[in-house]
Parts: C-alpha cells; structure tokens; sequence
C-alpha cells in the first residue's frame, strides 16, 4: 500500500509546477497547459482523500472539475484564437493594456 | 410700513447707483426724499408715543436664522431712546442733505455723493432701531463702510484716500472687539445654551438675572462690557481710537456734518445708552467708561486749541463732546449723555455746516487766511456764533442745559471729575472764542470777492440754529424717559450754572483778547506755550506713536512671519511633503506593468504569506 503522503507530494509537485508555469510560460496556450496541470492536482488530492476516508463524494467532485475544465479549455482556447485574430500574437507579455 | 424707515434710503441709494446716475438734479431730489420719508414716519411714531406712552416699547420683527439654539431676528425696536435718536438723525440728517445739494453742486460726483448719503443715512437708522446686536452689528459695519466711501470721496486726493482707509482700519480695530463682545454675550445670556440671545430685550432681562445667581461672575461681565466698549471707542474716536476723526476731515464738510454730528461718531454713545444694563452690573466698567470719556475730553480740547485747520478744530471739540458724554455714561448718567447727544447733534452740524459755508466762500480751511467776514456774510456769522454759544454751554442755548446736567453729575460724583468738565469747558470756550475771532472778526486777512452763500446753503443753518438755541426747553430729558421731579435745578445746580457760566465767560474773553484785535499770521500762543504747544499741535505724537509701531514693531514681526511662512511652511514642509509622494508614487508605478502574469504572481505570493502568517500567529 503506497502510504498517502507520497499521493500528496505527486499531487503538490504537480501544483507546484503548473503554478511555475503560469507565471513564467509566454505562450498563452501553454499558460492554459499550466492551469490544466493546477486541475489535475486538485483532482488528484480530491481522489486521494475519498479513497482515504472511505466515501465516493471526493470522486463525484473530481468528475465535476474535470467538465468544468473541460469547458474552461474551450473557452480559453477560444480567447486564444481571437486574440490571435486581432492582435497577430499570443505571447501574454505583449499584453500590458491593464497599465494605466 | 415702518421698515420703510430703513429701506427708503436703501432703496433711494440702489435707485440711484443703478439707474439714475445720469440725471444729477434728480439724484440729489431723491436722496433728500428718501431720507424725509424716514423722518415723517419717526415724527408720526413719536406723536403716537406721546399720545398713548403705555404702547411703547414696540418690537417688530421676523426670524431671520433660526437653528438649533440659534435664533436670529431682523427686527425694529421702537422706545423712547430710538424714537429721539431717530428723529435726530433723520432730520438733521435732512437738513445735511439739502445743504449737500447746494454745497456739492459744481462737483462732478454729485449723484454719487447722494448714493453714498442715502446709503449712510439707511445704515445709521438701522443701528439706531435694530433691536438685536447682531443686526446692529451689521449696520454698524455698514456705516463704517459708507464713512469709508465718504471720506474718501475726494480719492484722487491722497490725503482724502489715505484718511478713508485710516478711518476704516481704525474703526475695525474696535469692531473686532465688537463683535467678540456680542459673541461672549451671546454666550452669557445662558451658559447652559438653551435659550441664548442676542436681543437687546433679552439679555437685558437674562444678564442681571444670571449674575444675581452667580452664574456669571463679575469678571465675565467686565470683559463682556470692555469688549462691547471697544466698538463704542471706535466709533465714538474716543482715546486711543481717536486717531481717524481729525484725518476724516478730508471728506467733503457736508460728510464732517453728517458724521461728526448727528450720525456715526454718535452711534456709538447710542450703543453705550442702549446696552447701559451691562455697564450698571459693574462698577470698575463704568470707572472705566468714566475715565476713558473723561481723558478724551480735556485732552481733545487741549489739541483742538492749537489746531489751525477750522474744521480740524471743530473735529476735535467732537471728539471733547462725545468724552462728555461717555463720561456722563460713565458716572452712571444715560439720560444726561444721551441729551447731551441730542443737542450736541444740532449744534455741530449747525457748526460744520457754518464752516461749509465759510470755506465755499473763501476756500482755504486756514483760520489765518480768514477774517473780518461779519460783515460780508452777516447770517452765516449769526449762525455760527449762535453754535459757538451752543457748544460752549452759554445760557439759554440747548448747550447749557445738557452740559448742566453733566456737571452737576461729575460734581455729585467726585471732584477729579468736576475739574476736568470745568476745565474741558473752559478751553471749549476759549478755542470756540479763538476760531470765532479768527474766522469773523478783525481784518480781512486774504483779499478775494467773498459774497453770502445762497439760500440753499443758509436754510438749514437756520432751522439748526433755531434747534441749537431752544432744544434746551423741549424737556428732552423727560422724553428719554426721566420722571420730572429728578431733573437737577436746586440751589447747587444754580451756583453751578453760574461757576461754568464764568468760566465759558472767561473762556471767551480771553480768546477774543488775543485773537480778536489784531491781525496775525501765526499763532501767538505757539510762543506762550512753547513746548506745549507742539505737543498739542501734533495732537500727544499719538499717530507718530502708532507709526512706530506699525512701521517698526508690527512690520518687521509680519515679514518674520512671511519668511517662516515662506520657507517652513511652504517650501519646507508642504514641498517636501510633496516631493516624497512623488517619489514613492514614481517607484511603486514600477510594479503596475501591466502584465497578467506579474499581477498574477504578486497575488500568489501574498496568498502565501498571508496563510503562513496566519499559521504562525494562530498557531493552527
């Protein structure tokens, strides 16, 4: 039996990682790779602890997360076509129009 | 129907600054109109309180502020004390007017003369039957406002615009005072705050009752009545404010009348006559009141008698008058000041205006340029002399009898007192005698084509005379609300009247000897007093006193304060200030790149130290 601490630090490695890759990453659609990588954290921690407990409802919140990221992509994907439409790139550091 | 008495020269000054400036004769019309109307309604208010006495006091009013524990109101207080100074100021006020009309004809400001009259006029009779301090005060101002516009009138003359701004800067000073005493009565009229006053009726009512209980202690009122005092020296020019009315003489002579007789300087014995119930509390207030009206009496005098300018000398013997009356205040006499007032208000306008006539005709202000004018100007001579008499107090003029009751309350009161009426009135006399002789007597010293002035100008030196000689018999004092049998005519009233009537006497006699005879280009007394003399002349070096001290003490403490505030304030603490938010802004804009990520990352970190310290401080 693989002791639950080694779930957890898979799990916040994965977080760790896809936090890194938010802040660092210019392509946009790697920044949205990134936050896929947050989700999939989460899920497995959300995985990890029903199993844990003994009960379904961390699972049923997983199958929940997982179609809202799939819907997320979507939309994310989305935003980056249409930025590239208009501004011909997706490097998030072009970006500055929150300046002032 | 009554306000009209304050609103009829205001509405005559509006009609005539805004539309009819044009059209000269009409102004001057209108001017005299607006202030006749005032007048008649007086005269018809004084009828009724003669007829029916129970009626009066009447109050008229409307509330003007009223928030919470602060009621104002606009209102008209008609008694005896208001009704009689009304009456004054509006008909010698009228009779000023229309010597105006003929003494202002050839200038070309004449219908702004009458705008500034009837604006004059309109505030005078509001301080006069305001029934509240802060309306009076109001008034007050405005009366100093229209004083400044009318002594400035000339103001292409810079002696005339610098008198103007003396006059107004010296009567502030006093006004500050003023209006921190109505605040501080304000406040006394009930230190718990429910029901504060500013009413004349009010406080006369609630100040007694409160010191009584000992709510008010006696140093309270003493400041509340040196701050109410300070108002009355301004306006009064009693010592040490004094100083504006010789310089006001720059005004046209019609102003000297109005101001110096009837009106403004009077305003503020009125006010002294109307808050009377707060100097009565206190005894070191009236020593105080007795003291300052007794110390400018004799020492105006000793200036006027050395003063070479006819309307200068005339100006000081005002401010000598007005002593007598604040004195008379001061020892616990209100109806003998007010009287004196009264007929002091006949007399000197009688006499400004005597002088106006003089110096239309010969057109210096010199008393050593004039001369031998009896015969050329015979009524004007019988007029003037008949003011002379007026104000030295000869019997059987209106003179006499006021200042009788002023010495009979001085000689009642203490010795110290006594001697310094007798010895004001002897050099009353002597320098009323000196600017006689001067002016009528001996040789023409200038040569010129001098004729009588037209009827204009002589009416209304005739109807004042007529006032001057026999205001004496009206029974005033009774009117002011003295009961008959209190009046002061025994024996030792007799051995008075004949003590001062020798002194006036002599007064004159001996002004004549020296001043009557012979014709003299100089002043022989500049030799027999010496020293004396130049220290009269220029009036104690008072204004070189207050020079000093503006240009030498108060000056330079000002420019201290414009350098600290200039290099402190200003450039050290505000620019600094400045600077550094500046800079901190600059810096901190650094972190606004306007990147998602940067944004995003700040956020991140923030998460992370918030939920470390909350773990560390709540220890979870």
């Amino acid at each position: 039996m693989i002791p639950l601490s080694h779930y957890l630090t898979v799990a916040f490695v994965l977080f760790a990682i896809g936090l890194i890759g938010i802040f660092t990453r210019k392509n946009a659609i790697l920044v949205l790779l990134s936050i896929e990588l947050l989700f999939n954290a989460v899920n497995l921690s959300f995985v990890v602890f029903s199993q844990a407990h003994g009960n379904l409802e961390g699972q049923i919140v997983t199958l929940f997360s997982m179609a809202i990221a799939a819907g997320e992509v979507a939309i994310g994907l989305a935003i980056c076509i249409l930025l590239f439409r208009t501004q011909k790139t997706i490097d998030v550091t072009d970006f500055t129009d929150l300046k002032q | 129907m009554t306000s009209l008495i304050i609103l009829s020269p205001l509405i005559g000054f509006a009609l005539i600054s805004l539309f009819l400036f044009r059209w000269k004769k009409l102004c001057g019309w209108i001017s005299v109109g607006s202030l006749l109307i005032p007048f008649v309604l007086i005269v018809q208010l004084f009828m009724q309180m003669q007829s029916n006495p129970s009626s009066f006091p009447q109050v008229i009013s409307v509330p003007w502020i009223s928030i919470m524990g602060l009621h104002f109101e606009l209102g008209l207080l008609f008694d005896q004390l208001s009704i009689l100074m009304g009456l004054l100021v509006s008909g010698v006020g009228s009779l000023i007017f229309i010597f105006s009309m003929g003494y202002m004809e050839e200038d070309k400001g004449y219908s702004r003369f009458f705008a500034y009259l009837a604006l004059f006029a309109s505030a005078m009779l509001g301080i006069v039957f305001s029934n509240n301090f802060v309306q009076t005060f109001i008034f007050w101002e405005l009366v100093g406002l229209a004083s400044y516009l009318l002594i400035g009138f000339w103001f292409s003359k810079d002696s005339a615009a610098d008198a103007s701004k003396k006059a107004f800067l010296v009567n502030r000073v006093g006004d500050f005072g003023f209006i921190l005493g109505i605040l501080f009565l304000w406040f006394l009229s009930d230190p718990t705050g429910v029901s504060r006053t500013v009413d004349f009726a009010g406080l006369a009512q609630s100040i007694p009752t409160q010191v009584q209980l000992g709510v008010i202690s006696s140093g309270a009122i003493l400041l509340a009545g040196l701050l109410i005092l300070c108002g009355v020296i301004g306006k009064s020019a009693q010592l040490p404010l004094h100083v504006w009315l010789p310089d006001a003489m720059e005004g046209p002579t019609p102003v000297s009348a109005l101001i110096h007789a009837a009106t403004m300087v009077a305003a503020g014995v009125y006010l002294l006559a109307r808050t009377f119930f707060i100097f009565t509390i206190s005894e070191e207030l009236l020593t105080i009141v007795a003291i300052i009206g007794g110390l400018s009496a004799i020492t105006a005098a000793t200036m006027a008698v050395c003063q070479s300018d006819i309307k200068r000398v005339l100006a000081f013997s005002t401010m000598s008058q007005l002593g007598f009356m604040v004195l008379a205040m001061g020892l616990a006499g209100p109806v003998s000041g007010m009287y004196h007032l009264l007929t002091h208000g006949f007399f000197k306008a009688l006499l400004f205006l005597g002088s106006g006539c003089i110096i239309h005709a010969v057109h210096t202000q010199n008393l050593f340029e004039m001369g031998g004018l009896s015969k050329k100007m015979p009524i004007t001579t019988l007029t003037f002399l008949i003011g002379t008499l007026a104000l030295c107090g000869l019997f059987p003029t209106s003179g006499f009898f006021s200042k009788e009751e002023i010495l009979t309350l001085a000689h009642g009161h203490s010795m110290l007192a006594f001697i310094v009426v007798l010895g004001t009135t002897f050099l009353t006399s002597f320098y009323m005698g000196r600017v006689f002789s001067l002016t009528f007597l001996g040789p023409q010293r200038k040569p010129s084509d001098i004729h009588e002035s037209p009827f204009i100008l002589l009416f209304p030196l005739i109807v004042l005379s007529f006032f001057s000689i026999f205001a004496g018999f009206f029974g005033i004092p009774e009117l002011l609300g003295r009961a008959a049998h209190e009046s002061h005519h025994g024996t030792e009233g007799n051995f008075l009247a004949l003590i001062s009537t020798g002194v006036i006497l002599f007064g004159l006699i001996s002004s004549y000897l020296i001043y009557g005879r012979k014709t003299q280009s100089q002043d022989p007394l500049s030799k027999g007093l010496g020293p004396l003399y130049t220290l009269f002349e220029r009036k104690y070096f008072i204004d070189e006193i207050y020079n000093f001290y503006v240009s030498k003490i108060q000056q330079p403490f000002a420019r201290l304060c414009d350098i600290t505030n200039e290099w402190i304030a200003i450039k050290a603490l505000s620019h600094w200030t400045g600077i550094v938010v500046y800079q901190v802004g600059n810096v901190s804009r650094k972190l606004l790149t306007g990147n998602v990520q940067t944004y995003a990352l700040i956020l991140a970190v923030q998460i992370v130290v918030i939920f470390t310290l909350v773990v560390i401080l709540f220890k979870l």
